[in-house]
């Protein structure tokens, strides 16, 4: 247990995925603003053990904004006894306490799942659902996603550059020569995926790729058991 | 257009799950009884790659800048394989840059992969006498049937302490928001199915 709580990063993937998956949960199922402190420091000590790779805190910036917000104008909308009056506007205190608990779950959950899961290689992250026996057709999906996604950015980005070069129309005129320019991209990119998948198949690659199938270790264990307690005390407490 | 994580309440968060278990366990059924299942994964993989991606393309409509979500493409261009890649796209949006959320994955499949079905279904129905409505429409369609599933799940969940006036009425301006996208979308699908029609017609439905 106490290897578990000490190196996150150094646990299976299919582990990291399922503490992904129970936190991610626990923390949906808070209901009492009063867990509001509770639910982020538990975000923040697992933050703090998984070792987030750079470009965590990047990823936290839409969702930050988000729960930003939420606090500032949900409450807004609430009926309620005021807590300040703005003119006509009052911000409500009961959907306020309700706002912030709305967005500490999502700050919590969303800094807990890409602590845990964006830092694991691709390979390893597929590996990881496989040994969760998710179906190997999502898998081999998943699989080529990530390996065509970066070359369909690349192309992308190459494609509206030299459009651009060449002085294409803006606005609302530009949206056909940009539904043609994906056209071009889709039939290009098609081509070589199924290249890729044919040479795949032609090596042997005919049943998903290898689950992560490695025997868990205590500190597996260990971790999915202190997470499963923490998902079911968030969940059943209620100050 | 997705749910993030932390805004629903549980209950509604472990139906969505269950609605999308049934819903892919379906598709996979249909798609199992394909030819050769594994010789469309390039092309699924291809779309869902497009879709991932095109979440992070900016489209600059004066005087604000889009957002493509392309479900009606991935409707028409899939068929049934438009749920496992919506649901894998979904997934890895979550999991690597904190987009919709893991929690939501179910809910915000049950809004996607409907419209995605529904446009199939419409293109298959225009298709053959109008190619170029079909192919609008089904571009359009997609942003309008995902824009009224996510009303209709945030109408279900949002927290008791709002008033359901002020609801309304912001979800209404969210929708009515939503329109400039349709239109986006639905000339955007438009262009690609033109063209894939002209330069590689075996990859539309009925090509």
């Amino acid at each position: 247990m106490a290897e578990a709580v000490r190196d996150i990063a150094a646990l299976a993937p299919r582990t990291r995925v399922l503490l992904a998956v129970i936190l991610a949960f626990g923390a949906a199922g808070t209901r009492h603003p009063a867990m509001v402190p509770i639910l982020l420091a538990l975000a923040l000590i697992i933050v703090a053990l998984a070792r987030p790779p750079s470009g965590f805190g990047r990823k936290l910036r839409a969702p930050g904004l988000l729960a930003l917000g939420i606090v500032a104008f949900l409450p807004l909308f609430g009926a309620g006894p005021a807590l300040i009056q703005l003119g006509p506007l009052s911000y409500c205190a009961d959907t306020a306490a309700t706002a912030s608990l709305i967005a500490a779950r999502l700050l919590a959950i969303v800094a807990m799942v890409l602590a845990l899961l964006s830092g694991l290689p691709d390979l390893h992250l597929i590996a990881g659902l496989r040994g969760l026996r998710v179906p190997i057709l999502l898998c081999d999906l998943a699989l080529l996603t990530l390996r065509y996604q970066h070359d369909l950015r690349v192309e992308l980005g190459r494609a509206r550059l030299a459009r651009a070069l060449r002085g294409g129309r803006n606005g609302w005129r530009a949206l056909p020569d940009f539904g043609a320019m994906l056209a071009v991209l889709i039939l290009r990119t098609l081509r070589r995926s199924e290249r890729v998948w044919a040479a795949m198949r032609a090596r042997g690659y005919h049943n998903g790729l290898g689950a992560d199938n490695v025997p868990l270790r205590v500190a597996d264990f260990g971790a999915i058991t202190l997470a499963g307690l923490a998902a079911l005390s968030l969940i059943g407490l209620n100050p | 257009m997705h749910l993030p994580d932390g805004l629903l309440p549980f209950e509604l968060l472990v139906a969505g799950i269950g609605g999308a278990t049934a819903l892919t366990a379906l598709a996979l059924a249909r798609i199992r009884r394909l030819p050769d299942p594994p010789s469309e994964i390039p092309r699924a993989a291809m779309l869902t790659a497009v879709f991932f991606a095109a979440s992070t393309i900016a489209l600059p409509v004066p005087p604000t800048s889009v957002h493509l979500v392309l479900t009606g493409l991935l409707g028409v261009l899939l068929g049934w394989f438009a749920v496992p890649a919506l649901i894998v796209g979904l997934f890895l949006q979550a999991v690597l840059f904190g987009h919709g959320g893991i929690t939501t994955l179910g809910l915000n499949l049950l809004i996607l992969a409907p419209s995605a079905l529904i446009c199939r279904f419409i293109y298959d129905l225009l298709a053959p006498r109008f190619p170029d409505m079909a192919a609008g429409v089904a571009g359009a369609g997609g942003v309008v049937l995902s824009v009224a599933a996510f009303a209709a799940i945030v109408l279900l969940g949002l927290p008791a302490g709002v008033s359901p006036k002020a609801e309304s009425a912001v979800l209404l301006a969210s929708a009515l928001a939503y329109l400039p996208l349709a239109l986006v979308e639905g000339v955007v699908v438009f262009s690609i199915l033109r063209a894939l029609r002209h330069i590689e017609p075996g990859l539309l439905p009925r090509g």
